[in-house]
């Protein structure tokens, strides 16, 4: 198992310090010029030249490289061109917000997908089947702007059910004392039950944007890992012996699926990752998405560059911890050494 | 998103009623018809046919935006271009990312270790950021927007035609073509990938289809395509506020000509990948 651990940790490194060195070549290659972009059309050569040379972009690029590596080794990602602050502060202080949805999204995906595709597997090839294949295919063909156009459209303009776009809280309620950063989990633990409960609703929209059309991917992958292991040997040999459906079901058949389901919940997370700059405009939730869209129209690399990192960094994170908990549910693959 | 293709049956295997393939065919059929014939009978992309707003009626199909053009004539003058981006970063993406994995299974040793690390990191990002970072980086045009969308969907076609072409390289056809002379470029381009191409060929469909969502999500955020070029995604974007305001046509029809497209494309993959996908 140690050897299992270091290896996949020495891969994941890897791939963060292949991460890193991607974004910062890609985002080099930036025609904008963000000094430029920051000081207006009325700034001289001579301001722009001077804070150029304040931030470091004079440099040589592999001057910057090293700069930028060692930097990052240190946890500092520069500063941000358009607002003057650090990238890490400006990231970190909307990395909750961005938790929360995206989790939110997770479980809506789950609660939906989850039963949707072992109804499916269940009744392969008849109506329940095709019912929750037509869904599948409907959740992962709607562009997710759209999507949430029509559900801020049918449940907040006609039905009204839910708050409008307008982000987080009603405008003037104050937010719970920060805990864990998520506003409904600290309104909770404040007793403020009532913030928690706007929050929710603030939450609903935006997490079925993100979530529904992940639940069509979560849905596919559980159907096929119930019907890969309902044609396996195991399987068939319990059958034979007599022990009944239910109990094949949820003993035999659920437990071997899992495996294919931790897969699909890193896929699954990587999409709501994806997605958040979308939906964090459409819903003007205050996340790192939203950075990133502001950052997109102000021209800042910097920013974007951390954008592009702190993302990367979750989605290998992530991915790391599903191949470890491969490795503790399933030893074939921690003894093999190779899980890909 | 970005998922890859479970086992295939095999091709010889007959299935008499495939009701989701010929579904998704007859529409992208009926799209192409319509993206050829369709401008000539419609008004112009950018011709103001009446008042802005209009809602659904007999003379304007999907009503009219908020400059008084018509939105069933734009979605038509649409259609060549959406179709037209989604097959050419499919196809792009599936050349690159084939030539790649087969090279890489086929090889394997310090290559193939080179090669997977490179997809690992390319897979670290979600698709669509890897394209709105490139897009962004590139500056934005036409191509760049092709380009950028294709590198972001390379990855699992190297990986599917990888795994494939490391079992095929262990069969007997493929010694035989090596004794008898071949190069390692001519056996593994001429003999293991079109052994190893099927599972990529699925994968098309659904990048067909990826491309045309993200190409409507980048134009949301203001980058790839702009208005007042008639494109499906830019449509959304263009009437997502009137959305809010009540004028629902302006994005809905458009968002809907994605979400069919897209569909017809899901189901055709589907129906290649086999009922067990």
């Amino acid at each position: 198992m140690l050897r299992y651990l270091l290896r996949r940790l020495a891969i994941s490194a890897i791939t963060v310090l292949g991460l890193a060195l991607v974004v910062f070549l890609v985002v080099r290659i930036l025609p904008g010029d963000a000094a430029a972009a920051r000081l207006g059309p009325e700034a001289s050569q001579g301001d722009i030249d001077a804070l150029r040379a304040e931030y470091g972009l004079d440099q040589p690029i592999i001057v910057q490289l090293g700069r930028y590596l060692f930097g990052l080794l240190q946890g500092d990602l520069g500063t941000a061109v358009s607002t003057g602050r650090p990238v890490a502060d400006e990231l970190f202080a909307r990395l909750p917000a961005s938790i929360e949805l995206a989790v939110a999204g997770l479980l809506v995906a789950l609660l939906i997908g989850f039963p949707l595709g072992m109804l499916a597997a269940a009744h392969r090839g008849r109506i329940p089947d095709v019912v929750a294949r037509i869904f599948a295919v409907l959740g992962s063909s709607m562009a997710p702007v759209w999507l949430g156009l029509l559900l801020i459209f049918g449940l907040y303009s006609l039905a009204h059910l839910f708050p409008g776009p307008v982000g987080r809280l009603p405008i003037g309620m104050p937010p719970p004392p920060h805990i864990t950063g998520s506003y409904v989990l600290d309104g909770l633990l404040t007793g403020q039950f009532a913030v928690s409960g706007e929050a929710l609703r603030y939450l609903a929209l935006p997490a079925l944007t993100l979530g529904l059309g992940a639940s069509a991917a979560v849905l596919k992958m559980v159907r096929s890992a119930m019907i890969a292991t309902h044609e396996s040997g195991f399987v068939r040999t319990a059958i034979a012996y007599g022990v009944p459906g239910r109990e094949v079901l949820w003993r035999d058949q659920l437990r071997n699926a899992m495996l294919q389901v931790l897969t699909a919940i890193g896929l699954v997370f990587g999409f709501l990752l994806g997605g958040n700059v979308i939906v964090e405009r459409l819903f003007s939730w205050p996340g790192v998405g939203r950075i990133a869209f502001d950052a997109l129209g102000s021209n800042d690399l910097e920013l974007l560059q951390g954008y592009a990192l702190i993302i990367g960094v979750m989605y290998i994170t992530l991915n790391f911890v599903v191949d470890l908990l491969y490795g503790v549910i399933d030893p074939r693959i921690r003894l093999g050494g190779r899980a890909s | 998103m970005t998922e890859t293709v479970p086992a295939l049956i095999p091709m010889t295997r007959a299935r008499r009623r495939r009701p989701f393939l010929i579904v998704g065919a007859a529409t992208i059929a009926a799209l192409l018809v319509l993206g050829v014939i369709g401008p000539l009978f419609v008004p112009g992309a950018a011709e103001i046919v009446g008042k802005a707003f209009l809602p659904p009626s007999a003379e304007h199909w999907f009503g009219t935006d908020s400059f008084g053009r018509d939105i069933f004539a734009r979605c038509v003058h649409a259609i060549r271009l959406d179709l037209a981006l989604g097959v050419s970063v499919a196809v792009l993406a599936m050349v690159i990312g084939s030539a790649v994995g087969v090279i890489s299974g086929y090889l394997g040793g310090v290559v193939d270790d080179v090669v997977m690390r490179l997809v690992d990191i390319l897979m670290a990002f979600p698709g669509f950021i890897l394209a709105m970072i490139l897009l962004v980086s590139v500056g934005d045009s036409l191509p760049n927007l092709a380009a950028a969308l294709a590198v972001a969907q390379i990855a699992p076609f190297v990986r599917l035609v990888r795994a494939k072409a490391l079992s095929e390289r262990e069969l007997d056809y493929v010694a035989a073509s090596r004794v008898s002379g071949a190069g390692w470029l001519r056996v593994a381009f001429r003999h293991v990938l079109p052994n190893s191409i099927r599972p990529a060929a699925v994968q098309l469909t659904l990048v067909c289809g990826y491309s045309i969502l993200n190409v409507a999500g980048l134009a949301y955020l203001g980058i790839g395509i702009h208005p007042p070029t008639a494109e499906w995604g830019v449509m959304v974007a263009e009437g997502a506020t009137n959305m809010l305001t009540g004028q629902w046509w302006t994005a809905f029809f458009p968002g809907l000509m994605i979400a069919i497209t897209v569909m017809a494309l899901h189901f055709i993959g589907d129906d290649l990948a086999g009922d067990r996908a």
